[in-house]
């Protein structure tokens, strides 16, 4: 079911209107873990039983670290093989299962249809990964496991975030989910912006964006310039289509009563690598700064071998990002993406650009921005491109603009790529005035009604719904 | 509060301004009836060649007719002079109204009318009528619609969906205001550069032209248009037949004398290559029965093992080699029933 459809509308103003009749936080909580399993069922009932499968299996084992800590590294592991075994079987499945159908075959056994058309689960990758952070902390004990399978299993199935995130903590999300909730005002004033604006930025920018970037990356051969003005508009794709699905998910979040995280901070003005993934997926980064690199780092410090400086302050972000990478998706373009961000990180260290650096002056500031701008497109060229094979054909073998024809359509992206971009940047010069001013009503007055225009136009999927 | 009370003034001005500006721009009534409008004009092309050639078959399909069955090979083949109908990108909506529109029309009948179909497509009323394929359902459709209108867009058409378009300008007028949008945005810079509108359609064709898509890349295409034709809703018969094209059909081309006779082409589109899902068998085995009560033969090749795989340029259309044999099959096939 997608935030944009007839059918969400219908499910969420019914949960709304029960949930807030409801009163009493146990009925509140029950009907939204009911909500949560109808809405993550909905395409596919399946889905649905296997996180309440997981979710189980989860909350058991979190029980069992407390109750028997003597076996705590033990039912960690279980927990890590289960979560990310499940994850990795439906993320790579696809990749094994023709040669797996054929193996099948060679032994006159004809393989269940079922079998060979199994999808990935959509949002498993978030869930699997605030179910992980939850074992991890119990485990550490920096976190005292919830009581009520309700809680716990409503943390994980909460519906605005289980499809395509925020991964949010529990140290967040449990105590909103063991508080009283009552209605205010202050709730819906604050979430319709984020309402109208996540659905401006899918509806009308990334939707439109889209096709042209999708026709440019679906040549044989486009042109480098042709190449440049689609990165340009698929740059502008992907953070307009995310950023909504956030948006919406924080604005329905924030009308049930919740005060969700926040998962962009104008990631395309960043300065650094760092920068960018401090401003970028934030969610997704301080999960993997807490529970990939952090650990890594002080595992390399205190190996009994001491190894060398270079090593342990490149090896920590280098397995980060490549895991990053791994989690975005199945294939070479998708590793290579985060291998490439954390050689950027690696790199900006060693030549002492790290942490929270900043140039003194505008000017460097202006050209530290620019070369960062220039390396976060080109990473997602590499990201959308549909392999490395074809990415290196149309960079080094051919002709950056081919002729008239190649220019004319480079020129229409890019000028799509410029409009559609337009509404962000006056959204960011509006931010500077009052937040209730008449230009800012103005704006998501005119938003709305380019809302109303352009929708049932478009596809309805969300890019991150892949991941 | 503030911000929501001074929002809902100027959305409520822009909503009674475009009221106003919107039908007078495009030329439109408001309340008006919902769903699209189609021209007057209808294109008669097939109608003209049934009365020229005067035909025994006709053969009705899409892409996968063009690229799967060569048809002076099935004419030689079964004896009757066939005149092949092949428009890429149609689907049921468009056959049924070549089938109302050019053949019913024409002042020679065929004895028999062949739509070469694939699995669910014959009963999904909605595929392939939405944007730039509607430009290619209003060629075929006169002004008046009224099966076309709503099994193919009303019936699709959600309660809000309906009462947007009949009453709100804005959402009614959309396409026209998003052409015209769209058309602003694609050819300013151009325009600037000395290339006018029909030089800068010509440098999109030219360069999204098929031949020039990466192979992979419009297998992957294909395949996904072609997922919607599996998903549960499509492959309950019994649900969508009567949403469908199938019972007009059948009573247009009995009306006429016409035989109408089906055929399932093999395709790879199920991501299943020879394994059909249980759903699937259930629906080809509904629409057997069904078109077997109309009295309509169904030569059914879903799964005929003779199509193998290198068969197949994409997930759904055969290759040169893939033709012929598909073309003697079909023509054996062919040869019992036309008569």
């Amino acid at each position: 079911m997608s935030f944009t459809s007839f059918e969400f509308l219908i499910f969420f103003l019914t949960v709304f209107a029960l949930y807030w009749l409801a009163r009493e936080r146990r009925w509140q909580n029950a009907l939204l873990l009911l909500a949560g399993y109808v809405f993550y069922g909905w395409v596919h009932p399946w889905y649905a039983f296997m996180l309440g499968a997981s979710t189980l299996a989860d909350y058991f084992i979190a029980h069992g670290m407390v109750a028997q800590p003597e076996r705590k590294r033990g039912l960690l592991w279980l927990s890590l093989l289960l979560n990310l075994g499940v994850l990795a079987f439906f993320k790579y499945y696809n990749f094994f299962s023709p040669a797996l159908v054929s193996a099948l075959d060679g032994l006159k056994l004809s393989a269940d249809p079922l079998l060979v058309n199994i999808l990935l689960p959509a949002g498993l990758s978030f869930y699997t990964l605030k179910k992980l952070g939850y074992v991890l902390d119990v485990s550490k004990g920096t976190l005292k496991p919830t009581h009520t399978l309700l809680d716990f299993s409503l943390y994980v199935s909460f519906f605005p975030q289980i499809v395509a995130g925020p991964i949010e903590r529990p140290q967040k999300l449990l105590p909103q989910l063991e508080a009283t909730r009552v209605w205010k005002w202050d709730n819906f004033t604050q979430a319709w912006p984020l309402v109208v604006m996540g659905l401006f930025k899918k509806v009308v920018i990334a939707d439109s964006i889209k096709i042209i970037v999708d026709q440019i990356f679906s040549l044989n051969q486009p042109s480098g310039f042709l190449l440049l003005s689609a990165s340009l508009g698929f740059t502008l794709q992907i953070l307009a289509d995310f950023s909504a699905y956030i948006d919406i998910a924080r604005g329905i979040a924030m009308l049930l009563g919740f005060d969700t995280s926040e998962n962009f901070n104008k990631p395309y003005l960043s300065i650094s690598p760092t920068d960018f993934w401090n401003r970028w997926h934030i969610t997704l980064s301080t999960w993997l700064r807490d529970y990939i690199f952090f650990p890594t780092r002080r595992a390399l410090m205190r190996a009994r071998v001491r190894l060398p400086d270079w090593l342990v302050q490149s090896l920590p972000p280098l397995l980060t990002m490549f895991i990053s990478g791994l989690w975005h998706g199945a294939g070479w373009t998708f590793v290579v993406w985060g291998l490439y961000y954390g050689v950027l990180i690696v790199a900006y260290h060693f030549i002492g650009l790290r942490g929270n650096w900043k140039p003194k002056s505008a000017w460097g500031i202006g050209l530290a921005w620019l070369v960062m701008f220039g390396f976060i497109v080109f990473g997602w060229a590499m990201f959308r491109a549909p392999s490395l094979a074809w990415l290196g054909q149309v960079m080094f073998h051919t002709p950056f603009i081919k002729g008239r024809d190649d220019l004319m359509v480079g020129l229409i992206a890019l000028s799509m790529t410029f409009f559609y971009t337009l509404p962000l940047l006056i959204k960011w010069g509006l931010d500077r005035f009052p937040k209730d001013s008449w230009l800012q009503a103005a704006y998501f007055a005119l938003a709305t009604a380019a809302i109303i225009m352009y929708i049932n136009s478009s596809s309805p999927d969300f890019i991150y719904f892949q991941f | 509060m503030k911000l929501f009370l001074r929002y809902g003034l100027i959305l409520l001005a822009l909503l009674v301004w475009t009221r106003y500006s919107l039908p007078a721009r495009y030329g439109l009534q408001f309340p008006r009836s919902p769903g699209p409008v189609f021209d007057s004009q209808v294109r008669a092309v097939y109608t003209k060649e049934l009365n020229q050639i005067k035909p025994d078959a006709i053969l009705l399909g899409d892409s996968t007719l063009q690229a799967g069955v060569d048809a002076p090979e099935l004419a030689r083949l079964t004896g009757k002079s066939v005149l092949s109908a092949p428009i890429p990108g149609s689907a049921s909506a468009l056959w049924y109204l070549v089938l109302k529109n050019n053949i019913v029309d024409a002042s020679f009948h065929p004895r028999y009318v062949i739509v070469i179909s694939r699995d669910s497509i014959l009963t999904a009323p909605g595929y392939r009528v939405q944007g730039s394929y509607f430009s290619l359902l209003d060629e075929y459709a006169a002004h008046n619609e009224p099966i076309l209108l709503q099994r193919s867009f009303l019936s699709l058409m959600n309660p809000l969906d309906r009462l947007a378009d009949q009453f709100v300008p804005l959402y009614g007028a959309r396409f026209q205001s998003r052409k015209e949008l769209d058309g602003l945005v694609r050819y300013a810079v151009p325009g600037w550069m000395g290339c006018d509108s029909t030089c800068t359609d010509t440098a999109m064709r030219e360069t999204f032209g098929a031949a020039d898509l990466e192979p992979g890349q419009l297998r992957d295409a294909v395949a996904a248009a072609e997922r919607s034709l599996y998903a549960p809703s499509q492959l309950d018969f019994p649900a969508q037949v009567n949403r469908s094209y199938l019972p007009e059909m059948i009573r247009l081309t009995k009306a006429h004398d016409i035989q109408l006779i089906v055929v399932r082409i093999k395709t790879r589109a199920s991501g299943m290559g020879d394994i059909e899902s249980q759903a699937l068998k259930n629906y080809i085995s509904n629409l057997s029965a069904y078109l077997r009560e109309n009295q309509v033969p169904f030569l059914d090749f879903g799964t005929d093992p003779r199509l193998k795989d290198e068969y197949f340029m994409d997930s759904i259309h055969l290759n040169e080699a893939g033709q012929k044999v598909f073309t003697q099959i079909l023509g054996e096939a062919l040869r019992q029933i036309l008569k």
